[in-house]
This record gives C-alpha cells, structure tokens and sequence, in this order.
C-alpha cells in the first residue's frame, strides 16, 4: 500500500465513523414509532382498537390502564394474568417516560409528576394539538366524533408515523389558524 | 397431463385444508358444548341462540340500548363495527371466516366481556352453548 492509498482508506474510514455517528444521533431522538413488538398486545388490545404505541403514555398510565380492565372505558377487556402480564411488562418498558422519541419528550414535558392519564388523548400535548379537531366550529373533513383510531387522518399511523397527516378543513378562519 | 395432476393435487390439499378448518370448527365447539353439558346445561338450540342474540339490553350507566349486531352487524357473514371505537370486525360466521370458533381460549374470553358488556352479566351455560351452536351453522 502507497501513501496515496493509505491516506485514501483513512479518509474512508474516518467519513464511515461520523456518518455512523451521524445515524446513531438521530436514531436516539426520532418521531417514528417502532413498530409494535408484542403478538400478545397487538392481538388482544388490537383487536378492539388500533395497537397504540407504548411510547404514547408514561409507565405510570400503563400500570393505571392495566389495572383497570375489568373496566376499560365502560367495556370488560378482561385477560388471563399471565397475557396481561406480559403485556403490561411490554408497555411499561417502552413507555413514554423511557423512550428516546421526540413525541414522547413532549408528552412528559407536558405532564406534571403527580398525572397519570388513561387517554392518550388526555395527555396536555396531545389534547391541545387536537382541540381544533373536536371543536364545534372545525369544518374539516373527516369529522371524528372520538380519536380512538389515529389512522383515519394520520395515514401512516400504523407504521409509528404521526407526521403525514390528512384532512380537509372547510371552514376558512380554522385554516388560516392552521398555516 | 402433469398440468392436471398439478392443478388436481392443488385442489385437493386445499380441500383438505378447509376439511382440516372445519373439523377444527367442530372439534372445539363439540369440546365446550360438553363442558357445558357437564355444568347442567344440554340440548342446544340455534333457535334460542338467535333468541339471545337479538335481545335487547338497557345499559344502566349509559342508558344506551345495546344486542349483540350493534357491532356484529345483522348479517354474521358480514364484517361488523365495535360500537366504541369503530374498529371493523371480522365476520362472525365459520363459513365466510374460517378462524373463528377455532381457538377455544379465544372463544371464552370474547363470550365471557362480551357477555358482559351486552346483557351486564355473564352467561349461563345454556346460553352459550346456544350461541355457538346457532354461530356455528351460519
């Protein structure tokens, strides 16, 4: 090897290890979701709506949540201990409060110690993104009456994908608000 | 010649296949129709399955009237919606949807919220076991 060379492949291998560096900086901060990594989860709590991702909602909520399934909103979600077990341990590691993603970031931010929401959407950064939506006065198309199935304006939602999102809004003063 | 046998031995597996779904169908419920026997219930009827399927149930709490097609649909070979969440369903009947009544864990739990959620109460025995066998035949 020549010192041309040899100056070559030291130049390769040092632009490799930064742009490694570079990937492995904004893996650890991301707005994508992985992807659910739990067949128990997705099957039982997927079958009555959408799989929510973990990250969405502090430890604290899960345990709440999953200690009250005999009452889940007003249905029985009942499951055997040994399912609702692994479950839990699932969603409590992935929780809002442990996972690196900016949406997360932002719900702890805005959640005080002591609150620990059964809703997603009664998170404050959650709740204030989607007050328009459920205001009277938004004319947008679709017209949710709840937010339980996130699919239906974010159209990538089941890949962990909350930043496409669609929807119409006919009412002009709501739209100059939004842009 | 060998395209025919090809295409033939297709057909047949996946006749067997659907032979295999069915005697799941059969075997699982057969199973829970004598545990249920075994409970005091028998004599299983599809017509007092249907009669419990379409009664009707004022939620205390909620006051809103709920049967079972308010998420299963009217028709069990159609996909139905969850009353809460809007989340489609999958048909209900064995004949259009294979998968159901195949899992025995399965069917207990749904029988046992369902239940719950509709009449406010779990069901009997007798009850069940007059539902599946009325799902059963669809």
């Amino acid at each position: 090897m020549n010192r041309k060379t040899r100056l070559v492949a030291i130049l390769l291998a040092l632009s490799a290890v930064s742009q490694t560096t570079w990937v492995t900086q904004s893996l650890a901060a991301t707005k994508i979701f992985p992807p659910i990594a739990n067949a128990g989860y997705q099957k039982e709590c997927g079958s009555c709506h959408m799989a929510y991702p973990p990250e969405f909602l502090p430890a604290r909520s899960w345990n709440r949540v999953l200690g009250s399934l005999q009452d889940h909103f007003g249905d029985s979600a009942q499951l055997d201990a040994a399912t609702q077990q692994r479950i839990h341990d699932y969603l409590v590691a992935n929780a809002a409060d442990k996972a690196q993603n900016e949406h997360s970031f932002a719900i702890m931010h805005s959640l005080n110690a002591s609150e620990a929401p059964l809703r997603i959407t009664a998170t404050p950064y959650i709740a204030g993104i989607h007050a328009a939506v459920l205001d009277p006065v938004w004319g947008g198309n679709p017209r949710p009456k709840t937010l339980t199935e996130c699919s239906v304006c974010h159209l990538r939602a089941q890949v962990g994908d909350y930043t496409m999102r669609k929807f119409t809004v006919t009412d002009e003063a709501f739209r100059g608000h939004l842009e | 010649m060998r395209r025919t046998s090809f295409l033939g031995r297709i057909a047949l597996s996946l006749l067997l296949a659907s032979a295999a779904a069915s005697n799941a169908v059969a075997d699982t419920v057969d199973d829970l129709l004598k545990d249920f026997a075994a409970q005091g219930a028998g004599n299983f009827s599809a017509q007092a399955g249907e009669r419990l399927w379409d009664h009707a149930v004022t939620d205390p709490k909620s006051g809103e009237v709920r049967r079972c097609s308010l998420c299963h649909s009217d028709d069990l070979r159609r996909p139905g919606k969850h009353a809460t969440t809007g989340k489609a369903i999958e048909p209900l009947a064995p004949s259009v949807n294979p998968k159901r009544l195949s899992n025995r864990a399965d069917i207990e739990k749904w029988l046992l919220r369902n239940c719950k959620w509709t009449l406010g109460r779990e069901c009997t025995p007798q009850e069940k076991g007059d539902v599946l066998v009325m799902i059963r035949a669809r």
